[in-house]
């Protein structure tokens, strides 16, 4: 029986494109958290 | 610190434990050689998916017995982390078929289901964004999601109904598992790795949920 060469290049990218996927979502609800939480700037009134 | 972020933090620990099973626990495999550490990846994002599509099926169910928007809330979390682990057990399905089956795709049984898996769920997205009224929009996601679940045992049990490519289940299956016990050990540890990210993403979804229904109200 003649194994297969090891092919590492497709284990890194199967693992890189899982982890950039999930980091991507993480970040993206992280950032919507921190915009939901923070207080809406004041309307300012113009001069007059 | 938080319960989410706890949680949080005991993910990405049993992250870690899993790569080391994946990477040094579990043997080079006889045939495949490494690329099957693939697998450590493949098996537990797809083992995930059915979880999430699960509770987007409960999330609609109870939505249309309650009528309480904390159900739909949960259904859509689900689906959006559903979609994300689909995407990833295609991503790297097709990214270990390449060098052990010649091809990226093929246009067999279990990865054609899994497609339209896929497709469905995205479609349920797609359908939550273009309805702005929340009651209709949780209603008619809840008639897609109840129905969108018929699939998930079309995909698991696809390589058994219908001649295909992909190998037959060597987990969650009928027969006792072949696979040797450290590679069974290691992909236990991912696919605890994976159930814990998943809970961990959940509890933040639908906490952005819940803040952003406040913003708006």
């Amino acid at each position: 029986m003649n194994p297969m060469p090891d092919n590492w290049g497709y284990v890194l990218a199967a693992y890189g494109v899982a982890a950039l996927a999930l980091g991507w979502y993480w970040r993206g609800l992280v950032r919507r958290a921190r915009a939901a939480r923070s207080p809406a700037p004041p309307r300012t009134q113009r001069p007059r | 610190m938080t319960a989410s972020r706890r949680l949080g933090w005991l993910a990405a620990a049993a992250l870690v434990v899993g790569l080391g099973a994946a990477f040094g626990y579990a043997p080079r495999e006889a045939v495949q050689g490494n690329v099957q550490r693939i697998m450590y990846v493949h098996v537990p994002a797809v083992l995930t998916a059915y979880v999430a599509f699960g509770l987007v099926l409960v999330g609609s169910v109870g939505y249309l017995a309650t009528r309480a928007l904390r159900w739909d809330r949960l259904a859509a979390a689900a689906a959006e982390l559903g979609v994300l682990f689909t995407g990833i057990t295609i991503a790297s399905g097709s990214i270990w078929g390449k060098p052990t089956w010649g091809t990226w795709w093929t246009w067999d049984a279990r990865l054609t289901s899994t497609a339209v898996l896929f497709l469905v769920y995205v479609g349920y997205l797609l359908l939550r964004a273009t309805a702005d009224e929340p009651e209709r929009r949780a209603r008619f996601a809840a008639v897609v999601g109840i129905v969108g679940a018929a699939n998930i045992p079309i995909v698991h049990f696809s390589v058994k109904w219908w001649r295909a490519l992909h190998q037959p289940s060597t987990i969650l299956g009928p027969e006792p598992s072949p696979i040797a016990p450290p590679i069974a050990h290691a992909l236990a540890a991912n696919w605890v790795a994976f159930t814990l990210l998943f809970a961990y993403l959940l509890t933040l979804r639908m906490a952005v949920a819940r803040l952003e229904e406040a913003d708006a109200a």
